[in-house]
């Protein structure tokens, strides 16, 4: 397991994010990757903040993990999260994550379609 | 005996799985009992509306939830069967369309989804900004979008009918949702969303524009839409959501294992066959052949298993002189022109 270091930035540790989400009835596929100490602050305290409330490191994996393909149209989800010397990776869908994860699995569908359309806006770059 | 009184089966399931192939239908409905079984145990609920006397056992009585944007199913109990339209129009437009399809599958002598009168439960209002809807099982959940690139999923009659489906297919062929059975799971469902939508706006197929999902996009996508049943891989083309994938054709089937092995992907083969079907003899009498075929299937079908299946029901509702002579030729010639079967 990678070493990460206790990087605070206002009081907060970093935070790395890995995000997948896929399925759903439009069949979206969304990708989110970002470290919160490249992002601006209020974002990385309310990404922090949403890993928190969560309870994400307290999690077990293999209670959300779904046995079984569907049900039909919900989204699925991967997301691992470093902080500190803490990491956790789990999948889960819409059915099987508790309510207390949904609001960071909200967050981040909106930052992956956001950093979507900045890779696409008419300001991107060359890729 | 295949039931005893703790759900167990005597007969194992990939027995039964075989016997239902092979067209046993007590095999068939013991399985989907037994799948359903394991899926969810709930209790099943009688609703206040047949206690009260108000609504007859078996019509399938909706019930419809306001989430209150919460991450939480059936939080505020808003309207029920019979009861006053509100001010809210996704708790009316959620109501009134899950109506029509009820009665679309009540024409097909189908009582409620599970054709028992099960109540259907309608969430509405569910997360914050979540742009999707779901069967889950035993209920239809609808968010409301985030009001730009997707807007109030429960009102669009595409997508309760379509969701409505998942619920039909899981009491018929109980389609596993991976893979060829998936898709066609996923294509049964926009099958029902636009043969109902059809239906009820008056219109032939000719006339119909065969999209899916275009009543549901923000402005950000305005004029697009998910899926096209006429002519697969056309109906988006943005940034957002990149290029729509969907092939028309066998030869461009997705192999890969992005969205269960491409359930919403490769739905647009037989969408596509469906499209065809309705166009020679109509959508009603292909919607026929559909829903025969639906009760015929099972849970691991492939594509080849479901040609000859809609054929087959094509023929037998021929016979019974509910559809034209020559359907199933048509039916025939429709799916040769996706490539199937390969």
């Amino acid at each position: 397991m990678p070493c990460h270091q206790n990087t605070k930035i206002g009081g907060a540790l970093t935070t790395r994010i890995d995000f997948e989400c896929s399925g759903g009835y439009a069949n979206l596929r969304l990708t989110y990757h970002a470290d919160t100490s490249e992002l601006p602050q209020t974002l990385a305290e309310e990404i922090s903040s949403l890993v928190e409330s969560s309870g994400f490191f307290n999690i077990q994996p293999s209670d959300l993990a779904p046995s079984t393909p569907g049900p039909p149209d919900v989204f699925f989800y991967r997301l691992s999260v470093s902080e500190g010397r803490s990491k956790q990776s789990l999948s889960c869908s819409d059915v099987t994550a508790p309510a207390t994860l949904h609001p960071l699995l909200a967050l981040l569908r909106k930052l992956a379609l956001d950093q979507r359309r900045r890779a696409t806006g008419p300001n991107a770059g060359p890729e | 005996m295949l039931f005893h009184a703790c759900h167990c089966l005597y007969v194992p399931p990939h027995v039964l799985d075989n016997l239902a192939k092979a067209g046993v239908g007590n095999a068939q409905l013991t399985l989907n009992q037994d799948k359903q079984a394991r899926r969810k145990r709930n209790a099943k609920e009688v609703s206040t509306e047949v206690l009260a006397g108000i609504a007859t056992a078996g019509e399938g009585p909706r019930t419809t939830w306001d989430c209150e944007n919460q991450w939480v199913q059936r939080v505020n109990r808003v309207r029920g069967e019979g009861g006053p339209s509100t001010s809210d129009d996704a708790v009316n437009n959620a109501y009134d369309y899950t109506g029509q399809v009820r009665e679309y599958f009540g024409s097909l002598e189908r009582n409620s989804y599970d054709n028992l009168g099960a109540d259907i439960h309608l969430n509405v209002h569910f997360g914050q900004d979540y742009n999707n809807a779901f069967w889950d099982g035993d209920e239809l959940t609808f968010g409301d979008g985030d009001g730009t690139i997707f807007v109030d999923f429960p009102n669009s009659l595409d997508v309760v009918a379509h969701e409505f489906g998942h619920g039909v297919t899981q009491f018929t062929a109980n389609l596993d949702y991976y893979s060829q059975s998936g898709a066609l799971n996923e294509s049964f469902s926009d099958v029902f969303g636009s043969a109902i939508t059809q239906h009820i706006l008056g219109q032939d197929a000719g006339e119909a524009d065969w999209l899916i999902g275009d009543e549901i996009m923000g402005p950000e996508l305005y004029g697009e839409a998910l899926r096209s049943m006429k002519a697969p891989g056309t109906a988006y083309d943005n940034p957002i959501m990149g290029k729509d994938p969907q092939p028309d054709h066998m030869d461009d089937y997705y192999p890969g294992p992005f969205d269960n092995q491409g359930v919403h992907i490769n739905s647009g083969i037989p969408n596509k066959a469906f499209y065809l079907v309705s166009t020679a003899i109509g959508t009603d009498k292909a919607t026929l052949i559909w829903y025969h075929a639906l009760q015929n299937l099972w849970a691991t079908a492939f594509f080849n298993d479901a040609v000859a299946v809609f054929a087959e029901s094509a023929r037998v509702l021929t016979k019974d002189e509910k559809v034209p002579l020559g359907s199933a030729q048509t039916v025939r010639s429709a799916f040769k022109a996706v490539g199937l079967p390969y």
